[in-house]
C-alpha cells in the first residue's frame, strides 16, 4: 500500500435507546476515521457505549429499540441506508466482529468447523474442501496448534483463551477490511491475553485491515493502538496518538484512567 | 459414538424401570377390594358361592402365593405370552396385535401433526410478537387447551364430515379414517407446543451466539434454522417425549367417538372386570411407551445439544 486509505469513516454518530424509562442518549456525536493497517483504540468505563458503537457500525442494533443517526462509511459505501440483504453480505466479510466472551459467542451445539464453514459459505462459493483448507489456513496464521483437530471440537471442549484465538482466526478468514474487536482480552488470563495481542499484531502487520480495538486494558491499547479515543458517557472526551495520550493526557478523565492503571499495575507486581 | 454409548446406557436403565412398574401394579391390583373371581362370576351370571369362588380362583391361578404369580407372569412374558383374558378367554396378545397398531398410529400421527403445525405457528408468533398473528395464536392455544376432546371431536365431525363430507367418519379402513381423530388429539398439543416454541424462540434470539451468527453475515435460513430454531425447539422435544405415553393412554374418548378398535376401550373394560392379565399388559405397554418416549426425546436432545452426552461419558471415565 503506497497510499493510506481510509477504511472506516464515522461522522456524527448518535444512538438513542427507547426503553421503558424513556429515551436515553447512549452514544453522542462520535466522529472518527481508521486507515487500513491502523488500530484505533477506544477506552472508557463500563456502560459508556463502546459495544453499542461497534454494533451500530455493523448495523446490528434493533431498529425499533435504537434510533441511530449520522454517517458510517466503509470506504465508498454508506452503511446506514443499506438493506438487510446488503448488510448480510458485508457482515462477516468486509467487517468482522470479535466479542468479549467467546464461551457464549459460539453456538455450543455446533463444532468449530461448522461455524467456520457456514461463515465461509455465506460469503463465497467455495467447495467444502476449499472452505476447510481456508479455515485451516487462518487457524494456522494465528499460530493455533493442530488446526485440523481443533476444527472437529465443540466450543465447550476448548478453553476460553483458545476460543478467543479461534474467533480471531474466524474473523480474518474472509479477509475483512475492518475488524471490530470488542474487549477481546477482558475475559482472559495474562498468558492468553498475550496470545491474543500477538494474534492481533499479526493482522496489523499485514496492513490490510483497519482495527477498532475496544478495551478496558490500557496495556493492550498501549501495545496495539496507533490512535486512542477516550470515551465517557457516550462521547469522546479526548483523542490523540498513543504516545501523546499516555505521556501527556489533557483531560481529567484520561488522567484518572491512567492513574488507575498505575495503581493496579503496581498492585499486580 | 458417544451417542451410541449413551443410548445403550439408557436402554439398560429401562429394564429396572419396567420391572419396578409392573411389580408395583401387580401389588396394587391384588390390594384392591374387588375379587376378580367374583367379577368373573357376575359377568357369567353365576351366583357367587364359597365353592364356585374357590373353583374360579384355582382356575385363574389366584390361589397361588403372590410372588409366585408375579414370577409366573414374568416367565410367560419372556416367551411373549401376555396371558389369557379372565373374561373373554381370548389371549391378550391376539387382541393387541389388532388394537395396538390403531392406537400407535393415532398417537404418532397426532404427535407429528402437532409438531409440524406448531413450528410455523411458533415462528410466526415469535416474529410478530404481541401483534395480530401472535394474539390469534394465543387465542387458538387457549381454545385448544380448554376445549374438551369430545366437544372438539363432535365439532370436527359436524363441520368436516357431515357438512362437507371431506373425511370418512368411523372405522379404521383407510388412512383418511385417521385424519379427524388425529387432529382432535393434536389440537391440544399444538396449543402447548406453539407457545413453548414461541417463548423458546424469543429467548434464543437474545442468545449471544445468535448475535455473533448475525455478525458473521449468515442468511436468514441458516440463522433461524441452525442457530435459533435448533436451540428453541428443545423444550418442545421434551414435551413431545412425555406426551407420547399420555397419548397412548388418553385415546379412549377419541376411539369411542370415531368407533376405532384401539387399546383404550379394551383396557377400560378390563378395569371394570378386574381382568388381571389385560390390566397387567396395559401397565407393561404404558411403561415401555413412557420410557421409550423419554428415551427418544433425550436422544434427539443429545443430538441438538452435544454437551449432554459429553457429560454422560465424562462421568463414566471418572
Ligand atoms: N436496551 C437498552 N435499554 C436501556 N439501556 C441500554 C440498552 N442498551 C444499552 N443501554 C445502555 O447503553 C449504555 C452503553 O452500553 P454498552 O453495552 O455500549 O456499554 P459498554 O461501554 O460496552 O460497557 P462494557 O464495558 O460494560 O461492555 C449502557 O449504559 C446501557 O445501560
Ligand atoms: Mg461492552
Amino acid at each position: 500500500m503506497n497510499q493510506k486509505e481510509i477504511v472506516l469513516d464515522v461522522k456524527g454518530l448518535d444512538v438513542q435507546v427507547h426503553s421503558n424509562q424513556g429515551k436515553l442518549q447512549v452514544v453522542q456525536d462520535l466522529s472518527f476515521q481508521i486507515e487500513s493497517g491502523k488500530v484505533l483504540g477506544i477506552v472508557g468505563e463500563s456502560g459508556c457505549g463502546k459495544s453499542i458503537t461497534c454494533l451500530a457500525i455493523l448495523q446490528l442494533l434493533d431498529r425499533v429499540q435504537y434510533v441511530t443517526q449520522g454517517s458510517i462509511r466503509l470506504k465508498e459505501l454508506e452503511l446506514t441506508n443499506r438493506t438487510e440483504a446488503q448488510l448480510q453480505k458485508i457482515r462477516g466479510k468486509e467487517i468482522s466482529l470479535i466479542l468479549q466472551n467467546p464461551m457464549n459467542a459460539f453456538n455450543p451445539a455446533l463444532t468449530i468447523e461448522k461455524q467456520f464453514l457456514e461463515t465461509i459459505y455465506a460469503h463465497s462459493k467455495l467447495s467444502r474442501k476449499q472452505a476447510h483448507d481456508q479455515a485451516v489456513k487462518s487457524l494456522d496464521e494465528m499460530n493455533l496448534p493442530n488446526p485440523k483437530e481443533l476444527l472437529k471440537q465443540y466450543p465447550f471442549e476448548l478453553s476460553g483463551g483458545m476460543l478467543q484465538r479461534v474467533m480471531i482466526a474466524l474473523s480474518i478468514c474472509m479477509k475483512p477490511m475492518l475488524l471490530l474487536a470488542d474487549e477481546p482480552t477482558t475475559a482472559l488470563d495474562s498468558v492468553n491475553r498475550h496470545h491474543v495481542v500477538e494474534a492481533l499484531q499479526i493482522i496489523k502487520k499485514q496492513e490490510k485491515t483497519a482495527i477498532l480495538l475496544v478495551s478496558h486494558d490500557l496495556n493492550v491499547i498501549h501495545e496495539l493502538a496507533d490512535e486512542v479515543a477516550v470515551m465517557k458517557k457516550g462521547q469522546f472526551v479526548e483523542t490523540g496518538s498513543v504516545a501523546q495520550l499516555f505521556s501527556n493526557p489533557k483531560h481529567e478523565y484520561t488522567k484518572l484512567l491512567l492513574d488507575a492503571r498505575l495503581t493496579t499495575g503496581t498492585r499486580n507486581e | 459414538m458417544k451417542l451410541f454409548v449413551y443410548v445403550w446406557k439408557r436402554l439398560a436403565m429401562m429394564v429396572p424401570v419396567i420391572l419396578g412398574t409392573t411389580f408395583v401394579a401387580f401389588l396394587l391390583l391384588r390390594l384392591t377390594p374387588v375379587d376378580p373371581a367374583r367379577a368373573y362370576l357376575s359377568v357369567s351370571n353365576i351366583i357367587p358361592t364359597e365353592e364356585t369362588i374357590n373353583l374360579v380362583r384355582h382356575q385363574l391361578g389366584l390361589d397361588q402365593p403372590f410372588w409366585l404369580q408375579y414370577v409366573h407372569w414374568l416367565w410367560q412374558l419372556c416367551h411373549l405370552n401376555f396371558g389369557i383374558s379372565f373374561i373373554s378367554k381370548i389371549p391378550v396378545s391376539q387382541e393387541l396385535v389388532v388394537r395396538l397398531p390403531v392406537t400407535a398410529t393415532l398417537a404418532v400421527l397426532s404427535l407429528i401433526i402437532a409438531i409440524l403445525v406448531s413450528i410455523p405457528l411458533g415462528i410466526a408468533s415469535a416474529l410478530h410478537k404481541n401483534k395480530f398473528i401472535d394474539h390469534c395464536c394465543r387465542l387458538l392455544a387457549f381454545l385448544g387447551a380448554s376445549l374438551p376432546q369430545f366437544l372438539l371431536a363432535y365439532l370436527l365431525i359436524y363441520f368436516v364430515s357431515v357438512k362437507f363430507d371431506l373425511f370418512p367418519l368411523q372405522g379404521t379402513e383407510t388412512w383418511q379414517h385417521f385424519v379427524l381423530p388425529s387432529i382432535t388429539l393434536a389440537l391440544g398439543l399444538i396449543a402447548t407446543y406453539s407457545r413453548l416454541l414461541r417463548n423458546g424462540l424469543l429467548e434464543s434470539l437474545e442468545e449471544p451466539f445468535v448475535l455473533y451468527a448475525k455478525a458473521r453475515g449468515l442468511g436468514t435460513v441458516a440463522l433461524m434454522g441452525r442457530h435459533v430454531l435448533r436451540h428453541a425447539i428443545r423444550p418442545v422435544v421434551t414435551a413431545a417425549g412425555m406426551n407420547l405415553g399420555k397419548l397412548f393412554a388418553g385415546t379412549v374418548i377419541v376411539e369411542q367417538i370415531f368407533a376405532m378398535p384401539g387399546i383404550g376401550g379394551y383396557f377400560l373394560e378390563a378395569v371394570y372386570h378386574r381382568d388381571y392379565p389385560v390390566i397387567q399388559s396395559f401397565v407393561l405397554i404404558m411403561a415401555i411407551v413412557f420410557v421409550l418416549g423419554n428415551l427418544i426425546a433425550d436422544v434427539v436432545q443429545a443430538y441438538l445439544d452435544p454437551r449432554l452426552t459429553q457429560q454422560g461419558t465424562r462421568k463414566q471415565v471418572e
